[in-house]
């Protein structure tokens, strides 16, 4: 599943040569926004664990539109700006792939989504545009009733997530007697389904249970029925993987398509593992320094990846049946400190091209380089160096 | 390359270097109550320091036709009953409180620190025989404990160094075990022991700097409560006895006169607060400074009623 | 659970064992012979000689001690030297005012303590924050014998309002115990207060900061809501173990508010016995204190078993 290589395989073929990545460039223009729909014929997947079909729907509108994101932190040695001007698009049904280092903004960016970052120390602004309203302006009490009924989160770190002291049936009724309003035993009742959903078995039995009584994986799986209780339009998943075990994860991710097939449910997956987005994303968005810096759909990220630093991220996947002549290129440096952002590209000091003069002092805008496949970088990777995975 | 902050909150605190200790001494400054609280103790130990010097009157100075004076410009603080400069002796009382502080809060601190690096380091059975004798220590009422360890020992400045001594030694000890179990593990440390470092240069090099930080704030936290235990002593007639100044002794004596010359008691009671809130508050902003995690006051404020 | 009980069970009579040798030893380290001092001016030698024997003093220690264990045990603490009264006695018509000022206190800290410390952490950084930690700064330095003759200096002398001393037993006249316990509960639960106001503080903002409150928040729930249910049962049951602490050390004397108040407790018989070298007073009375302290320890563990659901399975 992490094996980048044979990625392309198993994905279904994108002929439309329009822009399937759906994103904006920086002057929002909706005409090119719509993405094309995925050519359901080809399906022998080799490998990889992505359902043949993609529940993306790109000729629908956008579920979320998410425009000039900004969160800006005080702090004691200044001012972090840590998310610096996000703009995308998510469609429903679609796995939107949110790739970064820690500290890259890419979990704070959806918690701002979510009006979950405190204000203050934090400030957001912008726009996120969900069913018609702009979640960043509406009141304290309507954002709740979008909290957890239409837009929902899971964590990553299911040991610490849930609540030690109540019991799961607790946890998992809560959001949905909240939101729709059930009685106990309809909540029960139907929480028993979620959890036999998920793939916990005796589900019954085990509502009056604690959290630490549940393995590592099956608290995951909690996690997910909690989000999935009340069938929200979006679901953000915040490496829900990452604190798990290799086996775990792969039935997670399997989990989690499969609901989200089921559901229609868009989902952004956070993750900074290249490995594990190959097999489960639809596009991918590629965040450094607090900006996108490569957009694209999931085959053309892995075939041909635009940025230095997506470059850089795949150059450093272990690949397997690569021998051991290979070394694991590691990226030199740190990220950016965002309480001293550059002027110029985040990745700059890091980059190993810097071809263009420009880099240093001026801020690169997202292009659209190649048809659907957004970069921001003044220096182009070329296609030989890029295609050797 | 961007800077990582590497000194997290609660991680162990690599051997101090002349940075770290002005970082500290920043965070410290920029708290103005510990600002204020620093202020107050420099003043007291320049009063334990110059105090005969500065004070207008003498501490026995008997003068009956001024007694029972309240507060006025030849007496700030007024008069007691024997027409005693109420201002003076106060200032005088510093130094005995000050003595006895550090006095005591060393012994517990050599004692405890001690105890507390053998039975964190080696462990087993010798710490198991440590940490019960400590126990015990703990179960006993720390008030009655000094109080019988002045009733075998007789009353008197010292005797209560002593016995205060006694009190505060577990504290020490389970502060400094917690943080050498805490350090033991860590890898430099078995890293060195693997090369083959002896016990003595371990514990000297490698598990002593980071005790240092959280011994360092007890200290000052158990300065704050040595000095309000003296007083308590003192109150009780136990502690330092007279011709010597005590503030707690002073307010024994000036409770009869509660109803008539408030000043004879209150300005005593007010210099122990005044103080044993200044160590407190200067406890605190290094704990803040050197390691969050601490617990503070709570353990250590074990014998003042 | 049940093998946990029994085990710190056993632990606690190992500690309290080890307290029975330590305040046994320290007495008999203080000088001053007790039966003299009892005798005082009425000293005979016949008397003297009658009186050392029935209290077993001519034995060797260790006998000594023996003896004063094995009918501990059975609830004979023995005679003391000065009254000859029997010790279960004295300290049984102790305890009331004891109990009440340990009661009266704990109700007091708690009542500051909770409220002062909960919305302190819901509202950090701000004003009320910020009075809430003077505040508790100030308890914790106050010298609480210096608060007591504060408190009757004003309210008892000069305003009037309460009694400036003493005790009532509540099964006199209620009013008249309450009214004479205020002050003195006050004072103790002042101090006691400020050191849980931090502790619930402490223990609020790190129950606030955990992922399983950011999830509570993600599923749309009100803050109250966040914090009744997610965030209070967590964050308060490390603040049962500091209450006990706190009520422990409550329970055992407080010698100096006693002095302050004419408060007729265990401290001041403690003191009295010391002082008097009344031997078996003063270990009876030090046995009781330390039982009562392992005994709210292991309440406290239990309390923590039952609410924990990570201990109880």
């Amino acid at each position: 599943m992490s094996d980048s290589s044979s990625a392309s395989g198993s994905r279904p073929d994108q002929s439309d040569s329009s822009s399937a990545s759906g994103s904006r460039p920086d002057q929002s223009d909706s005409s090119s926004a719509s993405g094309s729909r995925p050519d359901q014929s080809d399906s022998s997947s080799a490998s990889g664990s992505r359902p043949d079909q993609s529940a993306a729907d790109y000729d629908a509108d956008p579920v979320l539109r998410v425009n000039d994101l900004q969160v800006r932190f005080g702090t004691k040695r200044g001012r972090a700006d840590v998310v610096n001007g996000l703009n995308y698009d998510l469609y429903p049904g679609e796995t939107l792939a949110l790739v970064g280092e820690s500290g890259s903004g890419k979990s704070v960016s959806t918690l701002a989504l979510l009006g979950l970052v405190p204000q203050p120390p934090g400030r957001v602004t912008g726009e996120v545009v969900y069913g018609g309203r702009d979640l960043l302006a509406i009141s304290d009490e309507e954002m709740r009733k979008v909290r957890g009924n239409d837009i929902a989160m899971i964590f990553q770190d299911p040991m610490t997530s849930l609540n030690p002291v109540l019991t799961i049936g607790q946890q998992v009724t809560e959001g949905m007697r909240l939101h729709l309003g059930l009685s106990e035993d309809d909540a029960r009742t139907r929480a028993v389904e979620l959890l036999t959903q998920v793939g916990i078995p005796s589900a019954e039995s085990r509502l009056d249970n604690y959290p630490h009584q549940f393995s590592g994986g099956m608290r995951q799986r909690v996690m997910i029925a909690i989000g999935l209780a009340c069938e929200p339009k979006v679901l953000i998943a915040d490496e829900p993987t990452t604190a798990l075990d290799v086996t775990i994860q792969a039935q997670i991710v399997e989990l989690i398509n499969g609901l989200q097939a089921e559901l229609g449910t868009a989902v952004i997956w956070i993750t900074h593992d290249l490995g594990v987005v190959a097999g489960l994303a639809d596009r991918v968005m590629v965040m450094y320094g607090g900006r996108i810096v490569e957009q694209s759909g999931v085959d053309d990220l892995y075939d041909e990846p635009l940025h230095p630093y997506t470059d850089g991220l795949l150059g450093s996947l272990p690949v397997l049946g690569a021998g051991r002549k290979k070394q694991l290129a590691a990226i030199p440096g740190l990220p950016p400190d965002p309480t001293a952002m550059p002027s110029g590209c985040a990745f700059w000091p890091r980059c190993p091209h810097r071809l263009d003069e420009r880099c240093e002092s001026e801020q690169p805008p997202l292009r659209e380089t190649r048809p659907g496949h957004w970069s921001r970088c003044f220096y182009e990777v070329p296609e030989d160096q890029a295609a050797a995975r | 390359m961007a800077a990582v902050d590497g000194t997290e909150a609660g991680a162990p605190v690599a051997p101090a270097s002349t940075s770290r200790w002005r970082e500290t001494l920043g965070i410290v400054a920029r708290n103005r109550l510990a600002l204020a609280g620093m202020v107050v103790l420099g003043l007291l130990i320049v009063a334990a320091l110059l105090g005969p010097r500065v004070a207008p009157y003498g501490y026995n100075e008997i003068n009956i036709p001024d007694r029972l004076q309240g507060p006025s410009a030849t007496h700030i603080f007024g008069t007691d009953d024997l027409g005693r400069d109420v201002f003076s002796r106060v200032l005088l009382g510093a130094r005995v409180s000050l003595q006895v502080g550090f006095v005591a809060v060393g012994i517990s601190l050599t004692a405890g620190t001690l105890l507390g690096l053998i039975a964190g380091y080696y462990g087993g059975r010798l710490d198991d025989l440590i940490m019960r004798l400590m126990d015990v220590l703990f179960a006993f009422p720390a008030m009655l404990m000094a109080i019988a360890v002045l009733a075998i020992l007789g009353p008197g400045t010292v005797n209560a160094m002593v016995a205060i001594g006694v009190v505060y030694t577990p504290i020490f000890a389970r502060v400094t075990r917690a943080s050498v179990l805490s350090v033991r593990e860590e890898v430099h440390v078995r890293a060195a022991r693997s090369i083959g470092a002896g016990d003595v240069r371990l514990l000297g090099l490698h598990i002593l700097p980071n005790v240092l930080a959280p011994v360092i704030v007890q200290t000052s936290i158990s300065l704050a409560f040595a000095i309000l235990s003296e007083a308590a002593l003192s109150f009780l007639g136990l502690g330092t006895q007279p011709p010597d100044p005590s503030w707690g002794r002073m307010l024994a004596e000036g409770r009869g006169f509660i109803q008539q010359a408030w000043w004879i008691a209150v300005f005593p009671g007010l210099a122990i607060f005044a103080v044993v809130l200044s160590f407190n508050v200067l406890g605190d902003a290094l704990r803040d400074a050197l390691d969050p995690r601490q617990k503070s006051v709570i353990e250590s404020r074990g014998m003042t009623a | 659970m049940a093998a946990y009980i029994a085990r710190r069970s056993l632990q606690a009579v190992g500690v309290l064992l080890g307290v029975s040798v330590l305040v046994f030893a320290i007495i008999h380290l203080v000088p001053g012979d007790p039966v003299r001092v009892a005798l005082g001016t009425r000293f005979d030698q016949a008397t003297y000689d009658a009186l050392r024997e029935r209290a077993g003093l001519d034995q060797p220690l260790l006998v000594q001690y023996f003896d004063w264990i094995t009918s501990a045990l059975t609830g004979d603490l023995g005679v003391s030297f000065r009254s000859g009264r029997p010790v279960t006695v004295l300290i049984l018509e102790r305890l009331p005012a004891t109990l009440s000022l340990a009661g009266g206190a704990i109700v007091v800290a708690l009542g500051i303590a909770i409220p002062l410390g909960i919305l302190s952490a819901i509202r950090q950084g701000s004003a009320l924050d910020y009075a809430a930690t003077t505040f508790s700064q100030v308890g914790i330095s106050i010298p609480d014998f210096w608060m007591g003759i504060l408190l009757i200096l004003f309210f008892a002398l000069q305003l009037d309002l309460l009694p400036p001393s003493g005790y009532v037993s509540i099964l006199e006249n209620p009013w008249q115990w309450f009214v004479h316990l205020l002050m003195p509960a006050v004072t103790v639960g002042v101090v006691s207060g400020s050191i849980i106001t931090r502790f619930v503080r402490s223990s609020m903002l790190e129950a606030l900061g955990q992922d399983f409150t950011r999830t509570a928040r993600s599923k749309g729930l009100r803050e109250r809501m966040v914090i009744r249910r997610h965030v209070l049962r967590n964050a308060l049951i490390p603040v049962i173990t500091v209450t006990g602490l706190q009520l422990a050390y409550l329970l055992s004397g407080l010698i100096v508010v006693e002095q302050v108040f004419a408060w007729p407790g265990l401290g001041l018989l403690a003191l009295d016995a010391v002082q008097a070298r009344d031997f078996p007073v003063l270990q009876g009375a030090v046995l009781l204190f330390a039982l009562f302290f392992l005994l709210v320890n292991l309440l406290v563990d239990l309390l923590y078993a039952f609410l924990d659901p990570r201990i109880r399975y």
